[in-house]
């Protein structure tokens, strides 16, 4: 046996530099709260807070009521994972007195919570944990080469000036084992119901991790092998030695909606990167640095044309675009004279920005934007977008097809005390997302189903297909395993409605199939604390969430549940290191190598009148079969596919309002079996 | 800035010495086991058995198969859902302890194997598939009931060069601080500053100990010692049988290269290095195969094996370098000559072992100074206390147990008159095995009659079934006649819907009670929470007949209180039987399980040793200084405990014995009271000793025994007792 040569960097120097130029530049982040101590400090810090007995049986307690009463999933999280969160809440209660170490009563919360794999329910943490975040001073990704997942570091803490570790080296152990094994048993221990959403959620967490709802690393550094390109042997490594830290103020916080479908700890990550890497605390690699200049927020929002009123929430390029840091490059959206677009939806999210804002920022982003610039395709990437607001999401869909669209549906665990709520909402509170719930099925109710009948959140008519189809051409969507919650349904909704291809670079997405009330902001708000309520104010700053409704899918998947599975992506394409450290280059083309295959279907409505006897319309088909124009729904003229004008008479309308007026577009298409079929392809809606 | 040293060339270079002396080891491995020397020989020339060592990776690579069919992977399934569901006899206690559903899981685990199947998914490597397995077993946190891989990991054990121990630092009493040290290394592993005593800071980052929980979390114990004793066991050494292999292929290891004087305990730093100066060695983890750990096969046994398999590959690889300095007065270094020397060593030594103040110094054994401890008190009258250590209650044979139980009345006989102040008997580490040895040897320590633990059956459909047929069978049983004791449950308990059948002994009254109170002194039992099983039971028993102060090093003792059954044990005795459910396992594979669930007797009577285990009396934390000195303060604290104990004596002299009566002198000291007994029945009663006695007899045989009785108020107490059997020739 021969030794191994061994090279070692303590970086424990480097880091505390890093964190310090990093707190240096706090005015210019816009983060005046933000503090960073080493790990071992926060956790000796976090002693000094302490939760009396009474609050740990209060939590307990009104665990065991959300759980027990509340929550959608627990019959099929039982099946499923052969899990019995309540018997361990009530060993749990019965332990509560035998311990001092209120660390050891957290760990013992958040791990019933992670066993249910499902990060919509969860234990917060009081404060220090609430708002802190613990990081390494780098991101650590992964990717795909030859069949074999490599992990690849993406960034470093600006100041963290290192020769050789930085980003792009090759990361192979980590902590003595193999950095797979080490991101799997980081995974076991946090939610996530499928493997992909697993892997995906233990990879996030690798080197940034929020301490509201996941428990503190446990280790207090990390040894860290790479590879850099230097090393001439192939199995030759480096080792070096970096602490964790806990930043504080990082504005990460609860979202609350009451349609909110949210992995939180993942929206919370989100934050953190971007106050870590997004704002420009990472360093830029030296060859954004010399192309290119950051933007000043302001500026962004004024430039409306490269950027998105709402940056944290949309971004977009086009093949005519201007190329910026951490924009995907135009180049990447041209093939031959194709041209292309691509939308990044980061985050559902609304929490600032009005819900209809941003439902109008996105159509306008298509409107003005890509209905001209990119008439050939667009990608839609939900990547990482963690959820945020169901309507919100559910709203959006309509304007990328011609088809109306049927939201999600959603049912209540039919226990007693969520019967007993919704007859005390009937006579409080009308004003409630449960309404919808109320009544008509009482007597559902009362038949033993585990579950209540379902009902959409999202309203069909006022806003699942308010605005009609906006772009015309075809769409593909990229998902991953971290696309979750809103943005499952999101995803649901996009292949229940035949929208596109979806691309994966996951199989599937996280599996979120639901709506999460939290027990402070929505449960406390609508039933309160009094004598008659079951709901007591939980101590200190915890907090509890559980999924409430569980979603179903519409349409050919109608009754499918998406929580733990996901939405399946009709084909995979792993990340690439291109991907990683080049604007997501690979699967952008590989995108538009695939929109390029699909057929460009158009109708434009270039003139529109109203006549005394109609509507009259001048019409600009491409690649259409037949068109047949509708008044409030009602078919009135049909039309060959290659006519330029139509005149819809009021026949049979005649004394009704005309409130909407519609001009759909369909294509023959061929079926496996050699049948021929006329298809919806397009649609214009025109609101009177 | 910390330099890190790379351990990996000083660990294999030490195990590289290893096989020069292997076959010796091997061949001792294979004796204390109660194999004979031959099979080493047979061994020897066969090359798979050698032992060789490698890198966990390089084994795991290696040990890669497919072989595991769809098949064997549903029979093992199936097989496992059979154990725990009609054999197991915690299940609805786990399940309500611990809120898991270890059925369902396999349930579940059969369904990814099917989906498999149906989508002809690539096989993956056999090791997924039984690290499942293990995981669905280790959720019981019952090291009885398991499910253990076959070849090569079966045999296999990895481990670290170094071993830790946990022990407290007591320099300033208001803050003791647990520390963790190292205690064993491989002999021949040599670094410039990490050898014993080195206190460990950081595991792979993680501060120690929460990196002993974490570990003790995945494989855990039913209680928090023992939760923290095998952690730590599993940090540095596992069986990778019923284990799963660590994760880690190197560990990072920080510390401070203290040495200690064990004089005062107070640490020094080592060499050049400052006091808070800590350094950090990757240490790599290394397997080790053909170290003759076989799996213990036994009647009603009870054995935690997983920590079984540890401490023999312990014994072979880190043998003589277990912490602690020795005064080396007598020469015995091998097994042979030790045996010649029956005075200073059982001629069990991987069984017993012992110690009392006038003896002689040799190695491998504690101080006999360590039990003069008030020598240079100047009051103290002449110190007088013994040592005994049961290692292990391992025995493959009834013959072997009659033969140990013997050894033990042997040496307590030796101990007795050099011991007149007091008795410790050490069972910390012991990890048990024959129920019935453990047992048997509760009678030589007290004057009253021991009442066997009781063990109940799951009451279970397979298990009524099996009774019902012992029923119709009556005395053709054959393999079910072990299942005779509970016959009268075929009907009573299946009725009643109990969870267990009624309680029934697994040793004998009569074997319990046969040979009687030998050593006459006050008694304490050492326990820490590595005493498991059948040593659990042995410590129930202790404590129930109120024989003496329990003193531990852990609040508890393991909590193992169960007889686990093997698979294969088990097919054999319901071989032939009606509707057996109990089907051959592929690969190698085996499973065992906790088929009787035991029940305490006396005051306790009823309470379970599972998961709780028995309770000290009182806990002494052990220093660094005590643990490399054969833990001196502990036993200097407990001989002061026993010395404040009244002694009792009794000599039996039998004058004369015909077929009418037996005449005979008793000498007593501290009692009142004097009463002789044949096969149970009082006889005689004197008042005091010195006196001849004469007690007539019925019959020409018997057990004669004699009580002596001590006035306490108003009532008599039973404190010593002699027993003698009677034939006349």
């Amino acid at each position: 046996m021969k030794p191994e040569t061994m090279e070692h960097y303590d970086g424990i120097d480097l880091t505390t530099r890093a964190v310090e130029s990093l707190i240096g530049r706090k005015k210019e982040l816009k983060l005046k709260d933000l503090a960073v101590t080493t790990l071992p400090e926060f956790l000796e810090s976090a002693k000094n807070t302490k939760l009396s007995l009474e609050d740990k049986q209060i939590i307990v307690d009104q665990a065991s009521l959300l759980i027990g009463q509340l929550y959608s999933h627990l019959p099929f999280k039982r099946a499923r994972y052969a899990v019995d969160p309540i018997r361990r809440l009530r060993l749990l209660r019965s332990e509560i007195g035998h311990s001092n170490d209120d660390m050891q009563f957290h760990n013992a919360m958040l791990q019933t919570f992670s066993e249910l794999r499902d990060p919509h329910s969860f234990y917060a943490l009081p404060n220090p944990y609430a708002g802190s975040v613990a990081f390494l001073p780098f991101f650590l990704q992964s990717y795909e080469q030859d069949g074999k997942r490599k992990f690849v570091v993406t960034n470093v803490l600006r100041d963290f000036e290192h020769p050789l570790f930085k980003p792009g080296v090759e990361v192979v152990e980590w902590n003595g084992k193999p950095v797979e094994r080490a991101v799997q048993l980081l995974a076991e221990k946090i939610s996530g119901g499928n493997e992909a959403a697993k892997f995906f959620r233990g990879m996030m967490r690798m080197t940034v991790r929020s301490l509201s709802s996941t428990p503190p690393p446990d280790e207090h550094f990390a040894y860290v092998g790479y590879r850099h390109s230097k090393l001439l042997d192939p199995i030759a490594y480096e080792v070096i030695t970096v602490p964790w830290s806990v930043g504080r103020g990082m504005g990460i916080g609860f979202f609350s909606s009451p349609k909110a479908g949210i992995c939180e700890p993942l929206a919370d990550l989100a934050i953190v990167r971007e106050v870590l890497w997004g704002r420009g605390i990472f360093k830029e690699s030296a060859d954004q640095k010399r192309a290119f200049r950051v933007l000043k927020e302001k500026e962004q929002i004024e430039n409306l044309e490269e950027f998105s009123r709402f940056p944290r929430m949309f971004q977009f390029q086009h093949a005519g675009g201007v190329d910026r840091p951490g924009k995907v490059r135009s180049t990447d959206l041209r093939r031959g004279s194709k041209q292309f677009g691509y939308i990044q939806i980061r985050t559902f999210r609304v929490s600032g920005v009005g819900q209809l804002e941003a439902v109008d920022e996105f159509q306008r982003i298509l409107r003005d934007i890509m209905v001209a610039s990119a008439p050939d395709g667009l990608i839609i990437d939900v990547r990482a977008n963690a959820g945020g607001d169901i309507e919100l999401a559910e709203s959006i869909l309509q304007m990328l097809t011609p088809r109306r669209i049927r939201p999600a549906q959603f049912r209540l665990p039919n226990s007693p005390l969520m019967r007993q709520l919704l007859s005390r909402l009937n006579s409080v509170d009308p004003s409630n997302t449960l309404e919808a719930f109320v009544g008509e099925d009482s007597e559902a109710l009362e038949d033993g189903a585990q579950l209540t009948q379902s009902q959409t959140l999202t309203d069909e008519q006022n806003h699942a297909n308010t605005t009609g189809q906006v772009y015309q051409g075809p769409v593909v969507l990229l998902i991953d395993a971290g696309s979750y919650s809103a943005t499952d349904i999101f995803a649901g909704g996009f292949q229940d409605h035949k929208i596109g291809r979806i691309i994966g670079v996951d199989p599937n997405t996280g599996g979120g199939g639901a709506s999460v009330w939290r027990h402070r902001e929505q449960f406390v708000k609508n039933f309160g604390v009094s004598k008659s309520s079951p709901f007591v104010t939980l101590p200190q700053q915890t907090d509890l969430g559980v999924a409430l409704m569980r979603s179903e899918r519409v349409g050919e998947n109608a009754g499918q549940f998406i929580e733990d599975v996901g939405v399946k992506a009709d084909e995979i394409r792993p990340l690439t290191f291109n991907d990683l450290l080049g604007q997501s280059r690979d699967l952008v083309r590989y995108s538009c190598s695939v929109l390029t295959k699909q057929p460009v279907f158009k109708l434009e409505v270039a003139e529109f009148k109203k006549t005394a006897t109609g509507f009259s319309l001048k019409l600009k088909p491409a690649n259409l079969d037949r068109i047949v124009c509708f008044l409030n729904g009602n078919p009135q003229v049909t039309l060959d596919g290659s006519a330029a004008k139509v005149l819809i008479p009021l026949s049979g309308m005649k004394g009704i309002k005309i409130t909407d007026l519609s001009v759909k577009g369909y294509a023959t298409r061929k079926q496996p079996k050699g049948d021929k079929t006329l298809d919806l392809v397009v649609s214009v809606v025109i609101k009177l | 800035m910390i330099e890190i040293t790379d351990g990996m060339k000083a660990a294999f270079n030490a195990v590289e010495k290893l096989p020069n002396c292997s076959m010796a080891l091997l061949a001792r491995a294979l004796k204390q086991r109660g194999l004979s020397t031959e099979l080493s020989t047979d061994r020897k020339n066969n090359e798979s058995s050698r032992m060789t060592f490698v890198t966990i990776a390089q084994f795991l690579d290696k040990a890669k198969s497919k072989k595991l069919s769809f098949q064997s992977k549903m029979r093992i399934i199936d097989q496992a859902i059979v154990l725990l569901e009609q054999f197991y006899a915690h299940l609805p206690f786990k399940r309500a302890r611990y809120a898991i559903d270890p059925v369902r899981k396999l349930r579940l685990l059969e369904g990814q194997v099917i989906q498999m199947q149906m989508e002809e998914a690539d096989q993956v490597d056999d090791l997924v598939f039984h690290r499942q397995m293990v995981d669905a077993f280790s959720e019981l946190r019952d090291p009885h009931t398991f499910y253990s891989l076959p070849a090569p990991y079966a045999g296999a054990v990895a481990f670290l060069p170094i071993g830790l121990s946990c022990c407290f630092d007591k320099t300033d009493p208001s803050n003791i601080r647990k520390r963790f040290v190292v205690t064993w290394s491989l002999s021949g592993f040599h670094d410039e500053h990490l050898g014993h005593f080195a206190e460990i800071t950081y595991w792979n980052g993680v501060p120690i100990e929460q990196a002993v929980k974490l570990v003790a979390e995945k494989i855990s114990g039913g209680n928090e010692s023992a939760k923290l004793f095998r952690g730590l066991t599993l940090l540095t050494a596992r069986s990778l049988a019923s284990t799963p292999p660590p994760d880690e292929l190197f560990v990072y290891v920080r510390y401070r290269a203290y040495y200690t004087n064990f004089r005062d305990d107070k640490p020094r730093p080592q060499g050049s290095l400052n006091e808070e100066q800590e350094r950090v060695i990757r240490l790599p983890w290394m397997v080790g195969t053909g170290l003759g750990i076989e799996m213990f096969h036994s009647q009603s046994a009870s054995i935690c094996q997983p920590l079984d398999d540890v401490a023999t590959a312990r014994d072979i690889l880190f043998n003589g370098s277990h912490g602690g300095f020795r005064t080396f007065t007598v020469k015995a270094e091998t097994l042979e000559e030790k045996l010649a020397l029956p005075q200073f060593y059982s001629k069990w030594p991987d069984i017993f072992g012992f110690q009392y103040s006038t003896n002689t110094d040799a190695p491998n054994n504690i101080r006999s100074s360590t039990l003069r401890p008030f020598e240079h008190e100047t009051n103290a009258q002449p110190d007088s206390f013994g040592y005994v250590q049961i290692k292990s209650f391992r025995a493959s044979s009834s013959d072997q147990i009659d033969q140990f139980v013997l050894e033990f009345q042997r040496i307590l006989e030796l101990v007795n008159p050099y011991a007149t102040q007091g008795l410790i008997v050490d069972i910390r580490n012991n990890p048990g095995g024959s129920i019935q040895f453990a047992e048997r040897l509760l009678q030589m320590l007290t004057p009253g009659e021991i009442t066997p633990a009781r063990f109940h059956l799951p009451n279970t459909p397979a298990i009524q079934d099996i009774l019902h047929q012992v029923h119709e069978l009556g005395e053709a049983a054959g393999g079910l006649e072990f299942f005779t004791p509970w016959i009268e449950d075929d009907v009573g308990a299946a009725a009643n819907g109990a969870l267990l059948t009624s309680g029934k002994p697994l040793t004998s009254f009569e074997e319990a009670n046969s040979i009687g109170q030998i050593y006459q002194g006050p008694v304490a039992l050492l326990i820490d929470a590595g005493s498991y099983s059948a040593t659990d039971i042995f410590a129930g028993g202790f404590k129930d007949h109120d024989i003496g102060l329990v003193v531990g090093v852990d609040s508890n003792t393991g909590g193992g209180g169960a007889s686990r059954i093997l698979h294969e044990e088990l097919a054999e005795r319901l071989k032939g039987t009606r509707n057996s459910l109990i089907q051959e396992l592929p690969n190698g594979t085996k499973m065992g399980v906790a088929l009787l669930r035991s029940a305490r007797v006396g005051p306790n009577a009823g309470q379970s040793l599972e998961d709780i285990g028995v309770n000290c009396d009182e806990i002494y934390n052990l220093s660094l200084a005590e643990i490399a000195n054969d833990s001196f303060g502990l036993l200097i604290h407990v001989c002061r405990v026993l010395q404040q104990k009244p002694a009792y004596k009794l000599e039996v002299t039998i004058l004369k014995l015909t077929k009418n009566s037996v005449a005979l002198k008793v000498l007593a000291e501290n009692v009142d009271r004097v009463v002789c007994s044949i096969d149970g029945m009082p006889m005689v009663s004197v008042s005091s000793s010195g006196t001849n006695i004469v007690v007539p007899l019925e019959k020409p045989y018997g057990k004669f025994t004699v009580h002596g009785y001590t006035r306490q108020g108003a009532t008599s107490k039973l404190v010593v007792s002699q027993t003698k059997h009677l034939k006349v020739k």
